[in-house]
């Protein structure tokens, strides 16, 4: 009955402004059932369950946008799967939205004070539903982009620390370039100054290397001059002319001059 | 005592479910369906002075039927809920009656209003 609802467009036909992934824990099958539904129309991706144990393990297995939760409910109810959200640092931030009789205030303020987004009376009214539920993924949205961006700025702090102990690679800023805003014209000026810093470093190793082959060559002349240039050397040298005429012409050689 | 059938509520449903009346056949199939579950739950707990089993099977059949627009079965239903909350059987056993009374009377009205396709006489 709800499996094949196709996703069809908003109140009065319009688009919706914010489609979302939407957790749905309520055990009355009136209700539930035309929640799940009222969702589908609108264009929500939708899963429902029966109470608090199987909405935990349904959370825990795949992302969702919002959750709808009934306070009353078999096996863990409200209160404890709100705790339990609040507590689990992967779920935390995701926003609850608490499905409770029009009367029952006193349970809603203590969700409200436990960290539920806001609540939802029963039965449902589709203007407040649509609002309610707009507002909150909307916020969603906002929550989400600013943990992302707060993830990136880490990432480009990072990287200033990495290049410090020369040890960059501009390949773990490539999610922070491709961004359109300010941050990402700060990474790309970083990554670029980072490159031209790198490639002057190349060259200046090149031409160090350069200068010490030279450095050592002189020196190596001069070592060689100061050795051909002492007298023990011309003396040597001599001896060693002469030991080649003596075998070459037969004469007896001579004794070198002191 | 309120109406047996709040039809303002039973039109907003209707809206809500993308004025499909099938849907609205359906949701009123499951609850007639699991209304009779729940108040004998209510009469198990009444039998065996379980005060505080009355609170669940009262609050489902209060939700349920607020959304198809039993405002008079709600209205007994809250009232057992509540004396079950205070941990009090006093007047819960004509309460029961009332509330089968009060259910009879909604299964003819959404019967009626079913033949109309859900539209208000």
């Amino acid at each position: 009955m709800t499996e094949s609802d196709p996703v069809l467009t908003g109140p009065g036909g319009a688009p919706p402004a914010e489609h979302g992934r939407i957790l749905v824990v309520e055990d009355e099958a009136v209700n539930r059932l035309a929640l799940e539904r009222a969702l589908r129309i609108r264009g929500h991706e939708v899963q429902a369950v029966v109470d608090g144990v199987e909405a935990m393990e349904t959370l825990r297995a795949r992302p969702f946008d919002l959750v709808l939760l009934d306070i009353i409910l078999p096996r863990k109810d409200g209160f404890e799967t709100l705790a339990e959200i609040k507590a689990d640092p992967d779920l935390r931030e995701l926003p609850v939205i608490v499905i409770s009789g029009i009367e029952d205030t006193a349970s809603v303020v203590r969700c409200i004070e436990m960290g539920a987004l806001d609540h939802l009376p029963k039965p449902f009214a589709p203007a407040l539903l649509d609002a309610r539920i707009g507002a909150a993924l909307s916020a969603k949205r906002l929550r989400d982009l600013e943990i992302e961006y707060l993830e990136q700025v880490g990432r480009l702090t990072r990287a200033a620390e990495s290049l410090e102990a020369d040890e960059f690679e501009p390949e773990s800023l490539s999610a922070v370039v491709d961004r359109s805003d300010a941050l990402g014209v700060l990474a790309r000026s970083f990554v670029r100054m980072a490159n031209e810093v790198r490639a002057r470093e190349d060259a200046l190793r090149l031409q160090v290397r350069e200068l010490t082959i030279e450095i050592d060559d002189a020196r190596q002349a001069r070592r060689v001059a100061e050795i051909t240039d002492s007298d023990y050397f011309r003396t040597l040298r001599g001896r060693a002319e002469e030991l080649r005429r003596t075998a070459h012409g037969g004469n007896e050689p001579r004794e070198p001059e002191s | 005592m309120p109406d047996a059938l709040d039809q303002v509520a039973l039109a907003t449903l209707l809206e809500m479910v993308g004025n499909d009346p099938e849907f609205v056949d359906a949701l009123v199939d499951a609850d007639r369906a699991d209304a009779p579950q729940q108040v004998a739950a209510i009469r198990t707990a009444l039998g065996e002075g379980d005060v505080e089993g009355l609170v669940r099977p009262a609050h489902t059949i209060k939700g349920s039927s607020l959304s198809l627009g039993g405002a008079r079965v709600a209205e007994v239903a809250r009232t057992i809920e509540e004396r079950g909350r205070a941990g009090s059987l006093d007047g819960v056993d004509a309460l029961v009656a009332h509330l089968d009374a009060a259910s009879a009377d909604l299964a003819g009205e959404l019967a009626r209003a079913r033949a109309r396709r859900w539209a208000a006489p």
